[in-house]
């Protein structure tokens, strides 16, 4: 079975948001929205006794409804703000990743590093242990996902992700995470903003083949699973973050390295 | 009893704000534009005030427990005088916990995956499984308690007593630890993170569930016209002693929190909050000063001049701070978060600061209408026990067909 994980190396990152927009794109509204997972929107149980039809919007459109809603607050005063505070909504709606720009310490001993909050899809997993009605859960190969139409959206789970890695979806009002692009990665795929990432910084793979470049980066480099600085809690984190600025991945050099060993394999077979 | 007039104000005005309630509930979940800081503060003003309410409930049952499991009477007999109006009181307080808990659920319409989908190792499972087990048994104790009166068999079956008390009991521990547990084993939330908020749950329950306690059997004496001289020295005597005791081990489990916390630095994010932050005014003046100092001065100064009405206030006093003291350390705990070490320079910055800051808990009106809701529905529940139950020792039921 494979055992899937991340590595992202911060020190290649260039905080073009690439990744984030990714996200935005391959999950709001595609063919992520085939999913089995499907959430219903909300609908008052007493509005459904009293025979009340709700509309139910389409993801984009709500979501452009809103930004622009906030937006044309601002756009008579000032256009710039009207146009950062439309982003800022949809980044606020659309929260499954996000990079953040840290600035540490005082002047002149600054450090500046780029933040990626992702969900670490633990092997033990609070989140999923919480949960009192098996909404959030694991897969066997290890991505943990929520089923939206069984989340009663308790908040426990919310407060047993040591990560901030949960928020509410706003538009389906049920907890939302990054699902690892379950649904890519069952096709084969690369998880959207993998793909996307112009710096090869997000890395996806299977820790349980020897051959995959993450087993190899983990085997070999000194990620650390959680944040870069550890994890925070024991929860056996599965995205690893690479902090070290001596560390540059030689893409050429790995994919060499997995083509030899691989070859050792066939031979020894 | 007062006035009928008054009698009957006080039902228009909680039933008007029932009405209200729901109302504005449904017009607003129809809407359902909101929840838009659950992600931020998921636990909101409803699961402090949950909290508050179950801890009013099981620690006047823990109180019940003097006489019903150890037999203590009190002085001038006053734990066998008041003890139908104590189980009263901890069976209908449960209600305002669940109302709020259930109503703080953001999807109410997948309530039935609870059921459907039980995750056996959640404690947020087990609560609902846990309080029904509570409501249960402190039901039949009333009930036990009640047709004693008229059945003299029953009466004098003292071990069926004992062992229904000694299932309250039971169930009011279990129902304690689970609540301590859901905090405690929150990993995302540093400051409730560990045992110790179990036992400062429990001994905030016994002081909430006293002073709750002497102030409903109180009133309703005193409304009733029978608050007598006999009754006043019990709830001098005993309900000081406890105070007097449960004070200090109160103190006890905040300065050890304070110190659990201090040890590590992401728990202290909100003791910050606590001690220089917001909170800071109602934590040290309110929670300390008041909940902690006065409180216990005044204790002990009533029970040696046996002063009732000092001892009234003082429960007064228990009962506002305790809600306080409770929504205070649930939501510093919520807004602090989690910190983490940034290149060897300790930082505040975490991805809810990074995400969040600068952020204030606004209460939005939803959340306090549920509160009002559930506030309501509780004190409207609690007069109509008094009023129609046989609560009295020695009286007899003559309304409800069950209890004959
Ligand atoms: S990072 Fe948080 S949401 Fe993701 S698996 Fe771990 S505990 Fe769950
Ligand atoms: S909010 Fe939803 S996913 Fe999270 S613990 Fe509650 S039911 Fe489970
Ligand atoms: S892997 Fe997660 S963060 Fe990346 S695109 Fe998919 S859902 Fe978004």
């Amino acid at each position: 079975m494979a055992r899937y994980a991340m590595v992202i190396d911060i020190d290649r990152c260039l905080g073009c948001q690439a990744c984030v927009a990714a996200c935005i794109a391959e999950n709001l509204n595609s063919d992520a929205s085939e999913l089995e997972f499907q959430p219903k929107q909300p609908f008052s149980v007493l509005s459904g006794l009293l025979g009340i039809p709700k509309e139910q919007v389409p993801p984009a459109e709500y979501f452009v409804k809103k930004a622009v809603e906030e937006s044309d607050k601002y756009i008579d005063v000032d256009p710039e703000k009207a146009k950062t505070v439309a982003q800022e909504v949809v980044s606020k709606l659309w929260t499954r990743t996000e990079v953040f720009r840290i600035v540490g310490g005082k002047y002149p001993h600054v450090e500046l590093m780029l933040y990626h909050r992702i969900c670490q899809h633990c092997d033990n997993a609070p989140c999923v242990t919480v949960c009192p009605t098996h909404a959030s859960f694991q897969r066997e190969d290890g991505i943990v996902l929520v089923d939206p139409n069984k989340c009663i959206l308790c908040g426990s789970c919310v407060t047993a992700c040591p990560y901030a890695a949960r928020q509410v979806n706003l538009l389906t009002k049920t907890i939302d995470k990054c699902t690892f692009c379950a649904h890519r990665v069952d096709k084969g795929l690369l998880p959207a903003c993998v793909e996307t990432c112009p710096a090869h910084v997000r890395i996806f793979g299977d820790l349980d083949d020897p051959n995959s470049e993450v087993s190899q980066i983990v085997k070999r480099h000194k990620a650390v699973p959680g944040t870069p600085h550890g994890p925070i809690r024991h929860t056996a984190a599965r995205v690893y973050y690479l902090p070290s600025s001596n560390y540059i991945v030689d893409v050429e050099k790995v994919e060499e390295e997995k083509e030899k060993e691989a070859k050792l394999m066939t031979d020894q077979s | 009893m007062p006035s009928k007039l008054l009698l009957y104000a006080w039902y228009g005005v909680l039933i008007l704000l029932v009405i209200s309630g729901i109302y504005y509930l449904h017009a607003y979940y129809y809407e359902y534009e909101a929840w838009e800081t659950k992600d931020i503060i998921p636990w909101g003003l409803l699961v402090p005030s949950y909290v508050y309410f179950a801890l009013a409930s099981t620690g006047s049952s823990i109180i019940n427990s003097l006489y019903t499991v150890f037999g203590y009477k009190g002085p001038n007999e006053g734990f066998e005088k008041i003890i139908k109006h104590g189980v009263w009181f901890s069976l209908i307080t449960i209600i305002p916990a669940w109302t709020m808990i259930i109503l703080d659920l953001g999807r109410p319409d997948h309530f039935l995956s609870m059921l459907t989908s039980f995750n056996i190792v959640s404690r947020i499972a087990w609560m609902g499984v846990l309080y029904s087990f509570f409501f249960l048994m402190l039901l039949i104790e009333l009930v036990y308690f009640i047709r004693s009166e008229v059945n003299e068999k029953l009466k004098h079956w003292k071990a069926l007593e004992l062992a229904i008390a000694i299932l309250v009991l039971f169930a009011t521990i279990a129902v304690h630890s689970n609540l301590g547990e859901v905090f405690g084993s929150s990993t995302g939330v540093p400051a409730w993170y560990g045992p110790h908020v179990g036992a400062y749950f429990i001994a905030s329950a016994v002081l909430i569930g006293s002073a709750w306690q002497l102030f409903f059997v109180s009133i309703v004496y005193k409304a009733k016209g029978g608050l007598s001289e006999n009754l006043k020295e019990f709830f001098v005597k005993v309900y000081n002693k406890i105070f007097i005791i449960g004070i200090p081990v109160l103190a006890f489990f905040v300065i050890w929190n304070l110190i659990v916390a201090y040890y590590y630095p992401p728990a202290w994010e909100a003791y910050k909050h606590l001690l220089y932050g917001e909170f800071s005014k109602e934590f040290i003046i309110v929670e300390v000063i008041i909940g902690l100092i006065v409180t216990f001065i005044v204790a002990v100064y009533s029970y040696i001049k046996k002063n009732f009405l000092l001892t009234f206030i003082n429960s007064i006093i228990l009962i506002i701070v305790g809600y306080i003291s409770k929504f205070d350390f649930i939501i510093s705990g919520e807004i602090a978060r989690l910190s983490f070490n940034y290149g060897g320079l300790t930082n505040n910055l975490n991805p809810y600061y990074v995400r969040f800051w600068p952020f204030d808990y606004d209460i939005g009106l939803p959340e306090k209408m549920m509160l009002v809701l559930a506030v309501s529905i509780w004190l409207i529940l609690l007069t109509l026990g008094e009023q129609i139950l046989p609560l009295e020792r020695g009286e007899k039921p003559k309304k409800l067909f069950v209890f004959k």
